[in-house]
């Protein structure tokens, strides 16, 4: 019996200490564990597809910061307590969109995929050469310079981590660089990297896809606007006249010589407003130099068109402000040869022939034909439905089609491409630079535009709108009355598209102007509030968002910021 | 140290082992008596314990003699109707057995354990039994019923009155914020995991396997209270353990018992709310203050222009339905039972089958349910047996939402349909017609198209079997492997169709939806054990076992979400768009090793010992613990307990005090319920539009580990005047330490959190129990009476940081130095009775609104002059100051009279319901007390005003919605008559009935304020407005054959 109590109890010993640790070490289903991964160039594949899977949450927070915080929105009767905190310029630290999580997320993903794209080059260098690291970590650098941009616009000084986080050993408190600080390193890594874009190829689904990730387009775009922000407006310049349609080799000095009888391929004729074109080609061979796209039948949404209908599953929780309605019917526009409408204006969208020239005065300043911008107005910027007035832009995918409940994708309740770098707003980034070089009459006349084939039509000229002048009696400079003119221009430009409230921040930075910002915000407010918010916005500190109160308690480097 | 130790044991058993085997037989002499009356009982069966060949019969007057190889014996006596008793010889020759009745627990019983069997009076640590007697089980409904008031600290909360649906059980508080507060199931030697599965796709519905137990296979259960009983489940005992027993067979005689039950349950009270006459005048001051203009309110609201008779239009709204009436009914229920068991010299056998079916009291909802159960023991020869314990359980279940979905939820519904509506399309004379009346201007499905269109059919399947090989190597000494798997399907399949239903967010794209879920589960285990068990003389009495086991755990769920089918007959997954589907497959693995010796010093000093060492896949390797093993951690859980009889013990009689146990145990158990991949950092698949790419999708954590239970118990038993009164008292100090939470982290690393062990639990119990016995002539009755206070305390959590969390808009807050899981919300102040006062506060809403006369005013608590989530403070505590059960019974010749109650002081709860029923948004019907509202300028009420869209948020969690939820409730009471004349084909009969939730005694507003969402601590104490437990009655008969 002894002899039996022994090989039991060898066997108990056998099992427990040699079968061991296979046994209590399992791969998880359903995931790859860190270490698992970044082994073949399949892998560099899908590494960088996912960064651009993590772009596509962070659209909320830019739209709410960007553009519901600026004069052009105020809360619908669906905004919940978070929404209206911001839409109301009063947004408190323990608003969850106040949380710049995601943001990292993206960053840490780019951190881990510049280390694990040199690891696969280590590991296999035939199919995964140094040209293709190369080309692989300049486009996650541009990723990362894009999130770092965003993040500064939102929050200001935020921490800068360039180290990947893999394990919880790794996660640390960093203090928040200063925003000037961060763009210096996200400009360095930018140029870096741009040598490495890969051009473009001029096939359409190619397009399609490639316009929806970082391109050299879109980087240039980016950095242009990292020069922009940084205040390096001739690096701008240099950046982004290489960008059709400013590739014409002497363009800068052709703008410097009244460019009136230059001959050639009338520069924005095929560029009409994006939100205008009238199909699915049109809308992404070109136009887009950026977007972020989305699949909702795959889970990747935002908040868009929920926030911006009020049916069929829309909350309507954030809708145009009076004013902005008021400037798109108060536009002046272009009497045209041939007009013949009883409305007052003629707008030929073919945009060909000589039909649709202008009726100049004396001075050569056109005729103003009648008020209303309705081209880039109700119909695309918004639509009136009952007593809703809805923001549009989001809502139609393609230029007519108005959501039918029976015939849409259910998804597209939630899947609306989101632009980065679009013609206009870019049209108008560009005349931003040139007028900051000192070169404020070229901005200004870029912007303006002109009929016929020999000039740039503009973003003004191409939608008939009448051109906007300087003011011979105002005490201005002439660079701060171009600028003022340029945010006038991009409200109807750029209308919620996630940009108006940075435009502002910008600009009254610039001029160290707080009342650029201020007063045009308090324009959307009742005029018994708007005392109250002009003090408030003359505050620096309410210019971005407070750092979320979570992150503070955690982390004993990040102080709240004044004033929250 | 693990090989150190494992190598003293094989010594120490080796040298046991020499003691063993005694040639000489001795003859013992005895006599079985009744407990009660005395008297000698004949035909009693009388073995030795371990030595199933040697046995014998009690004669007419209850003497016996029978040979024994050891006068350290122990003799197993059984008769049928009485409680099998085993009786230690303690070197006596001649000795008197009492037998002690079914039924009548006097702390004697043998207890089946897992590991062994004792007599209860030995069990040395905190233990209750529950011994109902062969015969009895057969008429509890459930196995909740059979454990309810009858176990100091155990709160059992019923998740609902939905048949089927099990209720939420816990023993000794909140310990663990983050993994399961359930105690951990044994059933027949097999753990059982997951017992609650709360992910269902029918909203507000939770499952707990515990329910698929039919309570008539059970024998006994055994609660195991204290650290020094539930040690030996290790990691998975820190929430106590509750060891379920089933029927075995008997060696010669064969049984067949046939139970039927019949009963009825009868819809509940209803909850006053207003009916057309009322309801008219409050939906035309909602719309007024709404500020719509006429022509849209002609066209949305013609009821109040319309009143020509003989207009179709006219008759759809002329209406006083009473919608709760039409949703609930009298719901019967039918059970049916058949027990066979029997067996010979060699084998015994039980075999069980069991059927249910119950309509719950709200239309559309059923569950029924077949067990069945087979154990088998059967012995190859004088050292080798084996067994099997397989019992298979399928349940089919048609539900209906509940709680706090509101779109497709009956009994929400009813309450808020408007009443002028009608469940039917009206002709023009007013007469139904057979077409469900379609939601109209609020905006509301139509309940009783709801209950009746709406589909939520659930179906699970449950296999859970071991089988087992022993040897016995001599009468002391015996091995035993056994293989056991758990493995369960569930299936749910849902549909919500157009007719009669509003679309999800009123969406018509979403007008019909399907949704399915499996999930399939599978445990496997295998265990090795060795137990060793002797008399050693009359002064020591020695038992130690120990062994090894694996478990092998997979778990899959698969999910698929569709919309659009072509007609409300096409319900299929397959019929519609297919919008989300989704899989989940987690695996684990365990192992541990355990050793457990029990002591006894002349019967007066019980000392026992043990450890268990696990291994889990889940924890991480760099897991701070005392022990790897091959550079795994190992979770080293050791535990001790220690009794004292002060008085009693193996030779002892006193007149007045029986018996005085003092006992104490100190030991760690574990919970190592946390996420099985929490160890890894992972990436996930994220697709960029049809571009396949992955990313970081977690920060693994690689010291991730079990939560640990210290804990501390020391208590009292005494039992006087033969047994007659039983007094016990026991305190419990259990802190848990290294809580798995989610630790906070600065979102710039890319993660706002990951799990981690921190932070501290204190729960201080104390607990009374009270037991009598007394019988004069006929009479026996019997009460226990138990009291508990459980104070729970957070001491530390990681950072020092709250947590607040909890589900559907509702959160709950754990911080230091308070109990876990408080309710967090706003401080409601008053109703502002003028607009002159609500300007004067000077508040707005955190939507930007100002206040106006009639809103409810909460406490600015940052005085920022907003309303938001920065003003909510603790406003209630879910956590009972104190509750228990009280248990009579009564017994007359051949009547027997049962009577359950149990109860709860000082427990806190949420009525969301009722806030849902005094706050409407838009046109919903709301309570009687509406009629109390604030209308104009100058009222003093506490019922706000009818603002349209809630836009002053008074709806928001508030003190104005908590109430004290203390109760008394009678759980059951069972009037049984026994038919003990002898019949030539029956050996007995019983017939009765029963009651049950006959009352309940709360000042609590809404239906039932036992109330129980999930086992989550964030979610504890909220109602929803669930099925209430209703008052059921049933009939049976019991044939014995």
């Amino acid at each position: 019996m002894i002899k039996q109590l022994l090989y039991i109890f060898l066997g108990i010993t056998l099992v427990m200490t040699i079968s061991c640790k296979k046994f209590v070490e399992i791969e998880p289903e359903g995931y790859i564990r860190d270490g698992q991964t970044f082994k073949t160039a399949d892998d560099a594949v899908t590494a960088i597809y996912g960064l651009y899977g993590l772009m596509q949450p962070l659209i909320d927070q830019i739209y709410l910061a960007g553009e519901v915080q600026g004069d052009l929105v105020v809360a619908g009767r669906g905004a919940d307590s978070y929404i209206s905190e911001i839409a109301q310029n009063r947004v408190t630290p323990n608003n969850p969109y106040t949380d710049y999580t995601k943001f990292y997320r993206l960053v840490i993903a780019c951190n881990n995929a510049i280390a694990g794209l040199k690891q696969i080059n280590r590991l296999d260098p035939v199919n995964y050469g140094n040209d293709r690291l190369n080309q692989n970590i300049a486009e996650v650098l541009y990723i990362r310079a894009w999130t770092y941009l965003q993040l500064v616009k939102i929050w200001e000084d935020v921490p800068f981590i360039t180290d990947n986080i893999t394990s919880v050993e790794q996660i640390k408190d960093i203090a928040p660089s200063k925003s000037n600080v961060i763009l210096g390193k996200i400009i360095k890594d930018a140029e870096d990297g741009a040598p490495f874009m890969l051009p473009l190829s001029s096939n359409s689904v190619d397009l399609k896809v490639k316009r929806s990730q970082m391109n050299p387009d879109a980087s240039r775009c980016l950095l242009a606007e990292l020069y922009l922000y940084a205040g390096s407006y001739v690096n701008a310049w240099e950046t982004i006249r290489n960008l059709a349609p400013y590739t014409y080799s002497n363009l800068l000095f052709k703008m410097t010589q009244n460019a009136g009888g230059e001959s050639g391929t009338p520069l924005f004729a095929q560029y009409p407003n994006v939100f205008t074109a009238t199909n699915n080609s049109q809308l992404f061979s070109s136009y887009w130099a950026f977007f972020i796209d989305f699949d909702g039948s795959k889970g990747q949404k935002n908040s868009l068109l929920k926030w911006t209908n009020n049916k069929n599953g829309g909350i309507y929780a954030i809708k145009p402000s009076p004013n902005i309605i008021k400037a798109f019917e108060t536009t002046p526009m272009i009497k045209m040869v041939f007009q013949n409408t009883s409305a007052g204006y003629y707008i030929d969208l073919t945009k060909n022939g000589s039909n649709i020239n202008p009726v100049l005065q004396a001075d050569g300043y056109p005729v103003i034909g009648g008020y209303g911008d309705y081209v880039r107005g109700p119909g695309v910027a918004y639509q009136p439905d009952g007593q809703d007035t809805l923001i549009f832009k989001f809502l139609l995918k393609t230029r007519g089609v108005s959501k039918n409940p029976y015939d849409n994708d259910p998804n597209s309740n939630d899947d609306a491409m989101f632009p980065i770098y679009r013609d206009g707003p870019v049209y108008l980034m560009a005349c931003e630079i040139l007028n900051n070089i000192g070169l404020s009459q070229q901005a200004l006349q870029i912007m303006n535009g002109a009929y016929g084939s020999d000039f740039t039509q503009g973003t003004r000229y191409r939608v008939r709108v009448a051109p906007l002048k300087l003011d011979p009696a105002s005490t201005e400079s002439k660079i701060k009355q171009v600028d003022r003119l340029i945010l006038e221009e991009k409200a109807l430009e750029a209308s919620f598209e996630g940009m108006r409230w940075f435009d502002l921040v910008r600009f009254a930075k610039r001029y160290n102007d707080p009342s650029m910002i201020a007063n045009a915000v308090a324009k959307k407010y009742p005029v018994s509030q708007q005392s109250a918010i002009i003090t408030r916005l003359t505050n620096k500190n309410y210019w971005s968002f407070p750092y979320f109160q979570r992150n503070v308690d955690v982390n004993k480097l990040l102080p709240q910021k004044p004033g929250y | 140290m693990k090989m150190k130790y494992r190598y003293t044991c094989v010594l120490a058993m080796m040298l046991l082992a020499c003691y063993s085997l005694d040639a000489q037989l001795i003859k013992i002499k005895g006599t079985v008596t009744d407990f009660l009356t005395s008297k000698g009982i004949s035909q009693t069966n009388i073995s030795v314990k371990g030595l199933a060949m040697i046995s014998t019969e009690s004669s007419g007057n209850g003497t016996f003699t029978i040979e024994v190889p050891s006068v350290y014996s122990v003799l197993i006596i059984s008769y049928p109707g009485y409680q099998t008793k085993e009786f230690p010889l303690y070197g006596k020759t001649s000795v008197a057995v009492q037998l002690v009745q079914e039924g009548i627990d006097v702390g004697e019983s043998t207890v089946r354990l897992p590991y062994y069997s004792i007599n209860q009076k030995d069990l040395n640590g905190s233990y209750t039994v529950i011994n109902p007697g062969y015969d009895k089980t057969i008429q509890y409904r459930d196995i909740y019923q059979m454990l309810q008031g009858k176990v100091p600290g155990l709160e059992i909360n019923s998740y609902s009155g939905v048949p089927g649906e099990g209720s939420k059980i816990n023993l000794g508080g909140a310990r663990s914020l983050y993994t399961t507060n359930e105690p951990l199931l044994v059933v027949d030697g097999l753990p059982v995991n997951n017992l609650v599965f709360d992910q269902s796709v029918v909203r507000g519905n939770i499952y707990n396997y515990l329910g698929d137990i039919n309570v008539k296979d059970i024998e006994s259960i055994t609660v195991l209270r204290d650290a020094a009983a539930a040690g030996i489940y290790g990691s998975r005992a820190a929430n106590g353990v509750i060891v379920i027993t089933t029927k075995g067979g008997t060696h010669g005689k064969t049984f067949l018992d046939v139970s039927v039950q019949q009963g009825i349950t009868l819809r509940q009270k209803s909850l006053p709310v207003m009916d057309a006459s009322q309801y008219l005048p409050y939906l035309s001051e909602k719309i007024n203050r709404q500020g719509i203009d006429q022509q849209t309110r002609n066209q949305q609201f013609p009821f109040f222009t319309n009143t020509d008779k003989t207009n179709s239009l006219y008759w759809t709204y002329a209406n006083n339905t009473d919608w709760q009436k039409q949703v609930t009914r009298n719901a019967f229920s039918k059970n049916y039972y058949v027990n066979l068991r029997g067996g010979d010299a060699t084998s015994k056998y039980s075999f069980n089958v069991g059927f249910d079916d119950a309509d719950g009291v709200g239309k559309g909802i059923n569950a029924s349910q077949f067990t069945s159960r087979f154990n088998l023991e059967f012995r190859i020869n004088p050292k080798f047996s084996a067994g099997t314990n397989i019992s298979f359980s399928r349940t089919l279940k048609a539900l209906m939402d509940q709680g706090y979905e509101e779109r497709v939820n009956p009994l929400y519904l009813s309450l808020v349909k408007s009443p002028i509506t009608a469940p039917y399309q009206k002709s023009d004379g007013g007469l139904d017609r057979e077409f469900f009346a379609q939601p109209t201007f609020d905006r509301l499905s139509n309940p009783l198209a709801v209950t009746q269109a709406v589909s939520n059919d659930v179906t699970n399947y449950w296999l859970l079997g071991n089988i087992y090989a022993q040897y016995d190597f001599n009468n002391s000494l015996k091995t035993r492997i056994r293989i056991g798997l758990d493995r369960r399907g569930l299936q749910e399949d849902r549909f919500t169709p157009s007719n009669g239903v509003v679309p999800v967010n009123y969406d018509l794209r979403y007008n019909r939806t399907s949704e399915e879920q499996l999930i399939n589960q599978r445990y496997l285990t295998l265990e090795h054990t060795i137990t060793y068990e002797k008399q050693l003389n009359n002064q020591n009495r020695i038992l130690a076992f120990g062994g090894y086991n694996f478990e092998i755990a997979r778990y899959a769920l698969n999910y698929g979400y569709s919309i659009g089918s072509p007609s409300d007959e096409f319900k299929g997954l397959g019929d519609g768009k297919r919008l989300v589907t989704k899989g989940i497959n987690e695996k684990y693995n365990n192992r541990s090793a355990f050793a457990n010796i029990d002591y006894a010093f002349r019967e007066k000093l019980f000392v026992k010992g043990g450890i268990r060492l696990e291994q889990s896949s889940k924890f991480g390797e760099n897991a701070n613990s005392g022990l790897k093993i091959n550079n795994v951690p190992v979770a080293v859980l050791p535990y001790m307990g220690l009794t004292w009889r002060v008085v009693g013990g193996a030779a002892e009689n006193h007149s007045f005090v029986d018996a005085v146990d003092v006992h104490t145990s100190w030991g760690i158990t574990a919970n190592q319920d946390i996420p099985v991949n929490a160890r890894y950092s992972l990436y996930e698949s994220k697709f960029y539009t049809n571009r396949p790419g992955i990313v970081p999708s977690s920060v693994g954590n690689n010291s991730i580990k079990w939560e640990t239970n210290k804990s501390y118990n020391a208590g009292l038993n005494m039992t006087f005047l033969n047994k007659l009164i039983g007094l016990r008292f026991d305190y419990f100090n259990v802190v848990t330490s290294d809580l798995l939470v989610p630790k906070a982290v600065d979102g710039m690393n890319g993660a706002s959190y990951y799990w981690y062990n921190s932070g501290k639990i204190r729960n201080n119990r104390i607990e009374m129990g009270l037991n009598t016995l007394g019988h004069a002539g006929n009479f026996i009755w019997k009460v226990d009476l138990n009291i508990a206070k459980n104070t729970n305390k957070i001491i530390s959590l990681p950072q020092g940081l709250p947590i607040i969390d909890g589900a559907y808009g509702y959160s709950s807050i754990s911080m230091q130095g308070k109990p876990a899981g408080l309710f967090y919300g706003y401080k409601g102040l008053r109703v502002f009775s003028t607009d002159a006062q609500a300007a004067a506060s000077g508040l707005m809403t955190d939507k930007g609104v100002p206040y106006v006369a009639g809103d409810y005013q909460f406490q600015d608590l940052k005085t920022d002059g907003v309303i938001n989530e920065s003003d909510r403070q603790i406003i209630g505590d879910p956590n009972p100051d104190f509750f228990g059960g009280i248990n009579s019974s009564l017994s007359y010749k051949n009547f027997d009279l049962d009577a359950t109650f149990s109860y709860s002081v000082g427990n806190e709860v949420m009525n969301v319901l009722r806030s849902k029923l005094e706050t409407g948004a838009g046109y919903e019907n709301q309570s009687i007390v509406v009629l109390n509202r604030w209308v104009t300028n100058g009222d003093k009420t506490n019922i706000p005003n009818t603002r349209f869209a809630d836009v002053a948020g008074n709806r928001r969690p508030s003190s104005f919605y908590v109430e004290d939820g203390s109760y008394f409730k009678m759980r059951s009471l069972t009037l049984t008559y026994n038919i003990k004349k002898r019949i030539s084909f029956m050996r007995s009969a019983q017939v009765y009935f029963s009651g049950y939730n006959l009352f309940t005694i709360s000042k609590y507003l809404g239906w039932d304020p036992e109330v129980a969402v999930g086992q989550n601590v964030f979610t504890r104490g909220y109602d929803f407005g669930n099925y209430p437990l209703a008052k059921t009655f049933m009939a049976g008969l019991r044939i014995g054959l």
